[in-house]
């Protein structure tokens, strides 16, 4: 068997790997993008709309995978790496589909997973159909095929985020805002349904976020409670019962909703299987932490590897992006050095 | 009367230590609320029989540390019964050759001294040889007890207590005491050319390189020192567990308990301890430090001396694997408790709880608990299985339920939750349910114990188990591999272990693991497990799945809503409780089959 090579493998064909192999070619490195499914995009094709202008996600999809058959980038999908050693310098990684690719760098752009509520029993999902979570929310967005007419539902914050229950303490960053972008969509849906968000706090840090917030009150009358779930229950009526702390009036209070989004947190997607000889350092949330968060946020503690996208902690698509393109500068002054 | 100075060393301790003691018992005693059933008559009497042949098969004879090694049950039982046989032959011994009444206490001990020829004493010979074998083996016992201390894998450990303060006063000067008796009576014995197989041996031995005749009379004050110092400092260390223990076996039959209000009994239970250091490899903190501070002989130290150890209070799992382990019985987890009652201020709090249940013509209720409401999988199967059996039962908590006060019992506010145990008690008396169905043996057990309740109480396990017993539900058996973890409060605390396992088999191929029953390791997610972060209860979570499952198992099924929850988290095959793999493989008449769907279709009847 050959072995193919090239300058950069890069691993995850999400936004990040997406933007990191259309920046590192322009550059005049020979690259590789690694995609485990059948379809480029990874996560943003489980999307809907995007926040905060509600632009389609499939259009930012599009138009990064455009540049990509443009510039003739080679691309292996359903491919996936299972093991990946070093080699005097060099690293000889191996995939599912028997290939051998051997590489001066590679770039994880693993990206991230959700949070699998199932454990969260208490929240009732996989119990009470009602209940999903909000990436299962977009699917049905996105094919019309919420069913018919609730009279009310609540968006549940930070699910598997800063919740020390299931051992995630890290924020997730975009579930706040995801909720309020959702909210709003579901109103749009069903205009006589009411909406409600049950949150922690509102992180809307970023710009356009505030505004949306904003709307979601003023324009679509969406309410927020600050307030945590306890325990999701059916009554006779069979519909969600739902036991809340309303942590700003300090008291206990009871909701009956007709379904139950969960906005579930980010976390590490599994990485390729490393040689012992390569060591790769986690944070304490499971994304890799970079040799120097605020200076060198792409390289990781093994030189040659270089991380990009939610691979080194949540991001929005847009930081994704930044991100990426700043690892193909990382990526590119390494290859010049050596 | 016979005296010398050389027996004030040992006059002096043996007096303090009788006063120190008898102080400190008679303290306790009066600190010990009455017996809720003390025994009365006739059974008074075998009360006090049953406890001195505890004391002997116990505190002499060791037969629990036996059972659990043979090396470490004979070291233990060489010096205590050993010493006793001592103390007891020397005393026949010594009334024998004396013709005073009475003899003063130190005159069996020092008897060669003060009647070194005793040819005359009726029996000599017999006297002579038992009080050899008897320092013989006290000495094997003592070479056993110094080998352990660095070699203690022979003795069935891996890790052994550390002495600290005054048990090391203790220990040495206890060391000390069998090898000076063994000198001075072999010295005797050359001097006076008496002695048996050890002593003679031993005295002519010495004799051809010592001035044995100058050397006595020093040996026989360095003895009765060593003894002095070993009681002056006994009370303050481990080995006031061998006067303690035999008070403690003693109340424990007159029907005296423990308490998590700490009382006299619980000090009592405190300075039994001897730290043997059995307990030590069953305390599952040990994974998440190497310096435990959690395991019981060490906090027992820490609460003797009055030394801080929070973490050493707050991070204890109440598991009871120590307190089962333990050779003399003593309540480590009323004791942790009890100390944390006494670190927390009990306030009186207002409850804002739901308003009594009205009368129900319901026979059979059922309590799903806090931690059911955590786990609502369970609640649905135990009404899919209501359901098929046609058995019509009252949901006590279903919309608002009363916390059974155990989490705060956990927590050391023993006030509070007696003020919530009242309410939940009126509430479920008001409903006039007949049978109470729990599915969390959290709540289980404190309903048993602390409610007092009139009406059966039952586990859902059992309350399955009666189901299939009197064919009220049918299953279908699945060839699945499957094992199954004791709860602790279930299974430790309630010694309830063939009604789960006997609900699996019907549905199941149950394969056991080592640490079944009553060595079962806890899941981790204790709530007595205050100081544990959550990642840490994952880690000991995780490594209690790896010793309960193997490559063949799949599923682990448990009958705890907690164990059930903690174990998702971090286990790789699926985590089932009871009531979920019955409904799943439960067999309905066609009639029933329609009424699931419906009641299946009710639910996403808007989809």
């Amino acid at each position: 068997m050959t072995t193919l090579k090239y300058q950069t493998v890069i691993i995850g064909g999400g936004v990040a790997g997406m933007a990191a192999a259309t920046e590192l070619h322009k550059s005049g490195s020979k690259v590789v993008l690694i995609e485990g499914n059948k379809k480029l995009g990874g996560q943003v094709n489980n999307w809907y709309k995007v926040f905060p202008n509600f632009r389609p996600a499939s259009e930012i999809v599009n138009s990064l995978s455009t540049n990509l058959l443009k510039d003739k980038i080679p691309v292996l999908l359903e491919t996936s790496i299972t093991h990946i050693e070093s080699n005097s310098g060099n690293y000889i990684l191996k995939s599912n589909q028997g290939q051998v690719i051997e590489a001066e760098t590679v770039l994880l752009a693993t990206g991230f997973n959700t949070f699998d509520p199932s454990g969260k029993e208490e929240y009732g999902y996989g119990i009470y159909p009602n209940v999903l979570t909000s990436v299962e929310l977009e699917q049905r967005l996105k094919t019309n095929t919420n069913g018919i007419s609730p009279k009310r539902i609540a968006l549940v914050h930070c699910v598997g985020s800063r919740d020390e229950k299931v051992n995630r303490l890290h924020c997730s960053k975009v579930c706040c805002v995801s909720a309020v972008k959702q909210a709003i969509e579901l109103k749009e849906f069903y205009p006589n349904a009411e909406i409600i968000c049950l949150y922690m706090d509102l992180r809307m840090y970023d710009n356009g976020f505030e505004e949306l917030y904003r709307d979601a009150q003023l324009q679509h009358n969406i309410k927020f409670i600050r307030g945590r779930l306890s325990e999701c229950a059916l009554n006779i009526e069979k519909d969600l019962v739902l036991k809340i702390q309303d942590t700003l009036a300090g008291l206990p209070m009871k909701l009956t909703v007709d379904q139950l989004i969960l906005m579930v947190g980010k976390e590490a997607h599994q990485l390729p299987q490393f040689d012992e000889s390569i060591i790769i350092e986690k944070a304490s949330h499971g994304f890799i932490k970079p040799a120097d968060s605020h200076l060198n946020p792409n390289t990781t503690s093994q030189p040659g590897i270089f991380c990009c996208g939610t691979t080194s902690g949540p991001k929005t698509i847009q930081e994704t992006i930044s991100d990426a393109r700043s690892a193909s500068l990382a990526v590119c002054d390494y290859l010049n050095k050596k | 009367m016979a005296f010398d100075p050389l027996v004030i060393p040992f006059s002096l301790g043996l007096i303090f230590l009788l006063i120190v003691v008898f102080y400190k018992y008679y303290t306790w005693i009066r600190q010990m609320p009455k017996p809720k059933n003390p025994p009365k008559g006739l059974n008074r009497i075998k009360a006090y029989f049953d406890a001195s042949i505890e004391v002997i098969m116990e505190s002499l004879l060791h037969r629990k540390i036996f059972k659990q090694n043979k090396l470490l049950g004979y070291m233990h039982m060489s010096i205590a019964f050993g010493w006793f046989m001592l103390i007891v032959v020397g005393n026949l011994e010594a009334k024998m050759t004396s013709t005073n009444a009475i003899n003063p206490p130190y005159f069996p001990i020092f008897l060669n001294f003060f009647a070194p020829d005793r040819s005359l004493t009726p029996g000599h010979g017999i006297f002579s040889f038992t009080m050899d074998l008897f320092l013989a083996m006290v000495l094997s016992g003592l070479l056993l007890a110094f080998i352990k201390r660095s070699k203690s894998r022979l003795f069935g450990m891996r890790r052994t207590s550390k002495m600290r303060g005054m048990d090391k006063i203790a220990l040495y000067s206890l060391w000390l005491i069998f090898p000076l008796r063994l000198f001075a009576e072999s010295f005797n014995a050359y001097n006076h050319n008496s002695g048996n197989f050890l002593s003679a041996n031993c005295g002519d031995f010495f004799a051809t390189f010592l001035p044995v005749a100058q050397l006595e009379y020093s040996m026989w004050v360095l003895y009765s020192l060593s003894l002095g110092v070993f009681f002056v400092a006994l009370p303050w260390s481990r080995y006031s567990h061998i006067p303690t223990e035999v008070v403690l076996i003693f109340i424990r039959h007159l029907g005296y308990r423990s308490c998590v209000k700490p009382t006299g009994y619980n000090m009592f239970d405190l300075y039994s301890c001897s730290r043997c250091g059995i307990c030590i490899d069953q305390c599952q903190i040990n994974i998440l430090s190497e310096t435990n501070k959690t395991v019981t002989a060490h906090y027992i130290y820490d609460m003797r001396v009055g030394n801080k150890n929070d973490f050493g209070l707050y991070s204890c799992l109440a598991c009871g694997r120590c307190e089962e382990a333990c050779p003399v019985g003593i309540k480590t987890v009323d004791l942790r408790i009890g100390k944390r009652y006494s670190e927390t201020p009990q306030t009186v709090v207002k409850y804002n709880v739901p308003k009594p249940l009205k009368p129900t013509a319901h026979n059979v209720g059922y309590f799903s608990g806090c931690m059911g409401k955590l786990t609502p999988s369970v609640i649905e199967s135990m009404h899919t299985i209501f359901r098929a059996a046609n058995e019509n039962v009252l949901h006590i908590d279903k919309e608002d339920g009363i916390c059974c006060g155990r989490p705060l019992i956990l927590s050391g506010r023993v006030d509070q939750a007696a003020q919530l145990i009242q309410l939940n008690k009126d509430r479920i008396v008001a409903s006039g349910i007949k049978t109470l169905v729990t599915s969390c043996p959290i709540c289980l057990k404190t309903f048993k114990e602390d409610y007092d309740l009139n009406i059966e109480v039952i586990h859902h396990s059992e309350y399955i188990e009666q189901l299939l017993e009197t064919r009220k539900i049918k299953t279908k058996f699945t060839n699945q591999n499957v094992a199954y973890h004791d709860p602790c409060e279930l299974g430790r605390g309630l010694k309830i272990y063939d009604a789960p396992r006997n609900v699996i088999r019907n549905v199941a191929i149950l394969s056991e693991n080592p640490n079944k029953n009553e060595r079962e390791l806890c899941c981790g997610g204790s709530l007595a497990g205050i100081a544990l972060s959550q990642e840490q209860k994952q880690t000991l979570a995780s490594d209690a799945i790896h010793q309960i499952i193997d490559n063949e198992t799949k599923a682990l099924i448990t009958s705890c809503p907690l164990c059930k929850k903690s174990f998702t988290q971090t286990s790789v095959i699926k985590v089932m409780d009871i009531a979920e793999i019955i409904s799943q493989n439960l067999i309905l008449p066609a009639e029933h089959k329609v009424k699931e769907k419906q009641h299946v279709q009710e639910f996403v009847n808007y989809n």
